[in-house]
């Protein structure tokens, strides 16, 4: 096993932990916290068997296990994307409701 | 009497709100809400010395989110007929009396302005043949309704009517959310002609785009 893998290993251990402990302090939804633990778990395994990644990669139909990888990567980035994207414009809308209280109430002064 | 209350949202529109107030006050429409949203330039103070209440937004949100600001002020005031009307000077006072009068007549809730009834409006070229038409069929789409225009902010509402349309789009996609909202509440609407000056362009492709991605999140934002 070479260095990095020990590395990676470690990262994603670490990320497996913290994902248990955002659920435990209830930051996370049950449903999005098993999304993130079968990532990191994913994760974990590849960085342990690199080989695995070829294994599924042939299950889907992909040539190589990098590319598995990189497909994944991109899936996960754009639903992260889209995620912010709702995130912001709620806020934007509170910050809107806040603003119409204020001016609002000003006027009833 | 019926009292009429006319919403007019401004952003850095200093050098035509004054006009566009006075217009209103000559014909007789004395109640006038300008919700200034957040203006940089002196827009406020100008519509306060023509003659109008001001509401101010201590930041800039949006058109949609200033009328929803002043349709929620003149209700409390008790108005009975809400008209929206742009602060830019290019919409014609003259064109509410008709609009009221066949939201009574008519016993209607909304009525939406219309460029494209009657001939008064000098809409320009790539506006009128390329982008309103894509625009009535986006809004199609979105509200199952069909107008003869798209995006038009002239509009009359009854007070009953209005208090059924809440605004949640801050930006210009509000155009096509109130549609929709009049169809699901099922509200009876009609459309009236509208004279409309071009001083400046207005909204572009850009701004089209800009409208179809505000709709398509809304899907999504609970």
């Amino acid at each position: 096993m070479i260095f990095a893998q020990i590395i990676l290993m470690l990262v994603f251990i670490f990320l497996l932990f913290k994902t248990i402990l955002k659920l435990k302090r209830q930051e996370l939804l049950f449903s999005e916290a098993v999304g993130w633990f079968l990532l990191w778990l994913f994760g974990l395994v590849l960085s342990f068997k690199p080989d695995t990644a070829s294994y599924f990669a042939k299950l889907f139909g992909i040539g190589r296990g990098i590319d598995l990888a990189i497909y994944v990567a991109l899936l996960v980035l754009f639903y992260l994307q889209f995620r912010l994207m709702i995130r912001i414009e709620k806020n934007s809308r509170d910050i809107t409701r806040l603003t119409r209280e204020k001016t609002l109430e000003d006027r009833k002064l | 009497m019926i009292m009429v209350w006319i919403v007019v949202p401004a952003y850095n529109e200093e050098k035509n709100i004054a006009e566009t107030v006075r217009g209103l006050l000559a014909l007789g429409y004395s109640n006038i809400a300008v919700v200034d949203d957040g203006s940089l330039d002196e827009t406020a103070a100008r519509a306060q010395q023509a003659g109008a209440s001001i509401l101010k937004h201590v930041l800039n949100r949006g058109q949609g989110a200033a009328l929803q600001t002043g349709h929620e002020h003149v209700i409390r005031r008790g108005a009975e007929v809400i008209v929206d009307f742009d602060a830019d000077g290019q919409f014609n006072p003259e064109d509410i009396f008709e609009a009221i009068k066949k939201l009574q007549s008519e016993n209607l809730d909304v009525v939406f302005g219309s460029r494209f009834l009657g001939s008064g409006s000098k809409v320009p070229f790539s506006k009128k043949y390329f982008i309103l038409p894509l625009a009535k069929l986006i809004n199609r789409f979105f509200t199952g309704v069909k107008l003869t225009d798209a995006h038009n902010g002239f509009r009359v509402f009854t007070r009953d009517g209005l208090q059924k349309i809440q605004i949640t789009q801050d930006k210009m996609a509000h155009n096509t959310e109130i549609i929709a909202q009049t169809k699901k509440n099922s509200l009876r609407f009609a459309e009236v002609p509208v004279r409309v000056h071009y001083s400046e362009y207005g909204q572009g492709w850009r701004g089209g785009v800009e409208i179809i991605k505000d709709l398509v999140i809304n899907f999504f934002v609970k």
